[in-house]
């Protein structure tokens, strides 16, 4: 909202500078720039009663002494005959309306009234709208003009769900639908209340007899309209954040005092329905009151602050009725508060009870620490995309089309992120995320990781390729190393994919690994895309208990097996980590070489065994005794045998 | 005597990746807060109404419940958390008596320009006992905002509105010579604690709000939050 700092003036009898006042404003939370001297003010929703320059005079009363008397039409009103039926006394309990009739033409505007136009920079429109609009800038009530003239039956007020259209008086063509608070004339909309008229019952520059209506309606009745039709509107704006309940007679005889300063006044004549009159009560407790601060005013100073604020005081504390935001004890210790200051209240020294904490690692920090030591980059993905899963949540009201799904995994995301990076000449790409997804089944926390391209920048590494290898390796050494589990891999097939594994973990299905598809990468680069997606879920860190270690020197055997093919590997692998299980004496045994020479059909793999025992030299003897049944069954492997046995 | 070879050859070396900057700053603000006595509360991204709204006293008619600003999901039952605040509901619920929690996380709003994201962080903390006034929370106020800004960062508190605090303040800093709003807090308001079933007679409350990518911006001095969310490896690496 904006106000003019010398309009303000003339409702303060102290007179500021412009940068004390702006101290003070920013004290009493009216956030504001300042241009010249505009102030543009930053009104909070709570705060409905400052959007005008009376409102904001009288938050500052205490500081500058609000001077609030302007001229009114005091005299008796004859009341107006015309007929109004009030069918939403509920949603509009208090309402005025008042005839008047003029003659002649105005010459020119007050000074008050001429300079609100100009310092403003606001184009004029006619006599009663120009000062039905300054009449909301100085009081913030809004007010409605129709020329009388052109109101041809009763005017009802009421609320029905009719579609009809609907030419607003700024030119413009709405529909209405669904429910809304109107007038009508004749079963026509002439006005959508506290939110636009229409163009059919608008004052011109020859209207001579004006009806104003003022009125106070529900603000829940009126939030959102503008919006929905999307309308300007100053009034809805204002009504929204409530305006003054019992302010509709007065606000009315101010617009009359305003016409006679322009135009001389041929007849008036005023109707008021008015049922909502009762003032809002709070219980004052001083000593929780300070409570709430932590200070130790007096009853007294309280009492200053709060009357200055135009709170009366006895037992209760009357609340006015232009502050709808005030119904207990801690909103009337908020406002004194805002009189001394939120910088000026001393600080207390608080003491949280610090408890003694469990110190516990979990697996996702762990994970985290080791994906980042092994050069993988950290990234965060919104949750929304297109997705077609019938799982997948939808979203009510998304921003577009593209982002109307909940996503129902990690990868697509990440892989848009490869993506984003290969076409900026990313040649090492290694990412994770981790997050939780929600779906119709419910929702699961997740860890998603891909590799593309180079596996380091160094002169060994440069050549050698993130591949399926690279990955699988990964998620198992972060499930042995981390949890201690041993993960099952089981080939499967699924669209997005070209080679896709189901994960097990102790036999529940925790997530996937595979290498992407080209078309479901969708990149222009050619390098393969690899990645996994697991759920966390149920993940628990084992108890770390130390075993004892051996300080006898361990034996090693080295055998290099010869394959038909690579199928032979997994029953290799499986065969060797089945000795090792039962084996006390086996304590390590890996894969230490792989050679391959396809034109010669070779395949090669070397293994390590380590031996050890905890109390004792090993002997050759124990050491073949687990050896040789392994051998033994190893040629036992169709394709599989060992050069010189 | 000549230098053996191996000195001249390139090193090994292999690059390490880097935390997401906003869990990075998320990771610290926990640090910090739990070593101020808050335990750390996380709670579902998928909300009732209830536990987004209602009970933290944002009436049906709010600005904030329209269509424009939340995101519903489930045919309009729910919502995605527009606050971390229903993770304290559920904390107020659970424990009644005093506590001091905070709940980092993820929070969505209906925005999409150059300076709003439709997902953010956020963290939140509630302290809840006998006698919490206005005057323990600028306390708890200047240690958080000395511990992220330097014993000398001057602060500047402001009234504002927030339904579920009263009084309510905005906080801003001071950097160079511009303030810049860094978090909210307030008084908790007693209809919130009685919706949580506590003894509002009995008990007060402190709570704030501190939008994380905010200080990551300001830590960073990045000055377009869309570069958190582009995944750009350029921009990752500088984390590290």
């Amino acid at each position: 909202m904006k106000i003019v700092y010398s309009h303000l003036l003339n409702f303060l009898k102290k007179k500021p500078s412009l940068a004390e006042l702006s101290d003070k404003l920013f004290q009493l939370g009216h956030e504001h720039e300042i241009e010249g001297e505009v102030l543009d003010l930053e009104i909070t929703p709570n705060r409905g009663d400052c959007l005008s320059l009376k409102g904001i005079a009288r938050d500052l009363n205490h500081f500058y002494k609000a001077d609030l008397d302007t001229e009114h039409y005091d005299a008796d009103i004859p009341e107006s005959d015309f007929s109004f039926e009030n069918k939403a006394e509920d949603l509009c309990p208090n309402i005025s309306f008042v005839e008047i009739e003029v003659e002649g033409k105005v010459k020119a505007y007050a000074p008050y009234l001429e300079s609100y136009f100009q310092d403003l920079k606001l184009n004029k429109n006619n006599l009663f709208t120009d000062i039905s609009n300054y009449l909301a800038y100085e009081t913030g009530q809004p007010t409605h003009c129709y020329d009388a003239t052109k109101i041809n039956g009763p005017l009802v007020l009421e609320k029905r769900n009719k579609q009809e259209k609907f030419k607003t008086l700024l030119g413009s063509e709405i529909e209405l639908k669904g429910e809304n608070l109107v007038f009508t004339i004749n079963d026509v909309a002439v006005d959508l209340a506290g939110t636009m008229g229409d163009e059919s019952t608008s004052c011109s520059e020859n209207t001579m007899k004006v009806l104003v209506e003022c009125a106070y309606f529900k603000p829940e009745e009126i939030l959102g309209k503008a919006r929905q039709y999307n309308l300007n509107s100053e009034a809805s704006y204002k009504f929204e954040r409530g305006v003054d309940f019992l302010a509709q007679e007065q606000v009315l005889r101010r617009f009359i005092a305003i016409v006679s300063d322009h135009v001389k006044i041929k007849s008036l004549a005023l109707k008021t329905e008015q049922r909502k009159k009762d003032k809002r009560e709070v219980e004052f407790d001083s000593e929780r009151l300070n409570k709430i601060i932590g200070t130790d005013l007096t009853e007294t100073e309280q009492k200053e602050y709060l009357n200055s604020l135009y709170f009366k005081i006895d037992d209760k504390v009357v609340v006015p009725s232009h502050r709808s935001d005030i119904d207990q004890l801690n909103d009337l210790a908020e406002e004194v508060t805002r009189m001394i200051g939120y910088d000026n209240i001393a600080s207390k020294a608080l003491a949280l009870p610090v408890k003694a904490k469990k110190i516990e690692a979990n697996f996702e920090d762990l994970c985290r620490s080791y994906l980042i030591n092994n050069g993988f980059f950290e990234v965060v993905n919104f949750p929304f995309n297109d997705n077609q899963d019938e799982a997948a949540i939808s979203v009510d009201n998304p921003l577009d089309k593209q982002r109307s799904k909940m996503r129902v995994c990690i990868t697509k995301s990440i892989k848009e992120n490869v993506v984003f990076n290969q076409n900026r000449q990313k040649d090492s790409i290694k990412f994770f995320e981790f997050s939780d997804i929600y779906t119709k089944d419910g929702n699961e926390n997740k860890l998603a990781v891909i590799v593309s391209g180079r596996t380091n920048k160094n002169f060994k590494e440069f050549n050698a390729q993130l591949d399926y290898s690279y990955l699988k390796g990964l998620i198992n050494t972060i499930f042995f190393e981390i949890l201690g589990k041993e993960l099952n891999f089981e080939l499967d097939q699924s669209k997005n994919y070209d080679l896709y594994e189901t994960v097990y973990c102790d036999d529940v299905q925790i997530g996937r690994i595979g290498k992407l598809s080209k078309e479901f990468v969708g990149s222009k680069t050619k390098t393969p895309v690899f990645s996994f997606e697991i759920v966390l879920n149920n993940l628990q860190l084992p108890a770390k208990k130390q075993s004892k270690i051996s300080d006898f020197p361990a034996s090693y055997r080295d055998l290099s097996f010869s394959l038909d093919s690579h199928e032979n590997l997994e029953d290799l692998s499986a065969m060797i980590k089945k000795h090792k299980k039962y084996s006390e004496l086996m304590t390590d045994c890996f894969v230490f070489d792989l050679f391959e020479n396809k034109k010669q059909n070779i395949l090669k793999v070397g293994y390590r065994f380590k031996f050890q025992a905890i109390d004792k030299n090993i002997t050759d003897e124990e050491t073949e005794a687990v050896m040789n049944p392994l051998i033994e069954e190893s040629l036992e492997i169709s394709g599989v045998s060992i050069e010189g046995i | 005597m000549s230098k053996p070879k191996e000195i001249f050859l390139p090193s090994l070396d292999r690059e390490i990746g880097a935390v997401h900057p906003i869990n990075q700053v998320k990771f610290d603000l926990v640090k910090l807060l739990t070593s101020f006595g808050f335990e750390v509360a996380e709670g579902p991204e998928i909300e009732s109404e209830e536990y987004n709204f209602d009970m933290l006293n944002i009436p049906a008619t709010h600005p904030a419940r329209e269509m424009h600003d939340t995101f519903y999901v489930d045919g309009m039952k729910n919502v995605l958390r527009t606050h971390t605040s229903p993770v304290q509901v559920r904390c107020m619920l659970e424990k009644q008596g005093p506590m001091a929690f905070v709940s980092p996380g993820k929070v969505y709003r209906k925005d999409d320009d150059a300076t709003h994201l439709p997902m953010f962080h956020q963290i939140e903390g509630i302290f809840i006992d006998e006698n919490v006034s206005f005057a323990h929370l600028k306390d708890l106020i200047y240690k958080i905002c000395h511990s992220l800004f330097g014993e000398e960062a001057k602060l500047r508190f402001r009234p504002s509105y927030f339904p579920f605090t009263e009084p309510s303040a905005e906080v801003d800093v001071l950097f160079g010579d511009k303030w810049l709003e860094i978090l909210g807090c307030g008084v908790v308001n007693p209809k919130v604690l009685e919706n949580c079933k506590i003894d509002s007679k009995k008990y007060s409350g402190l709570a704030f709000g501190l939008g994380i990518e905010r200080i990551a911006m300001l830590k960073y001095e990045v000055n377009d939050i869309r570069d958190f969310y582009k995944s750009n490896l350029d921009f990752l690496r500088q984390f590290k």
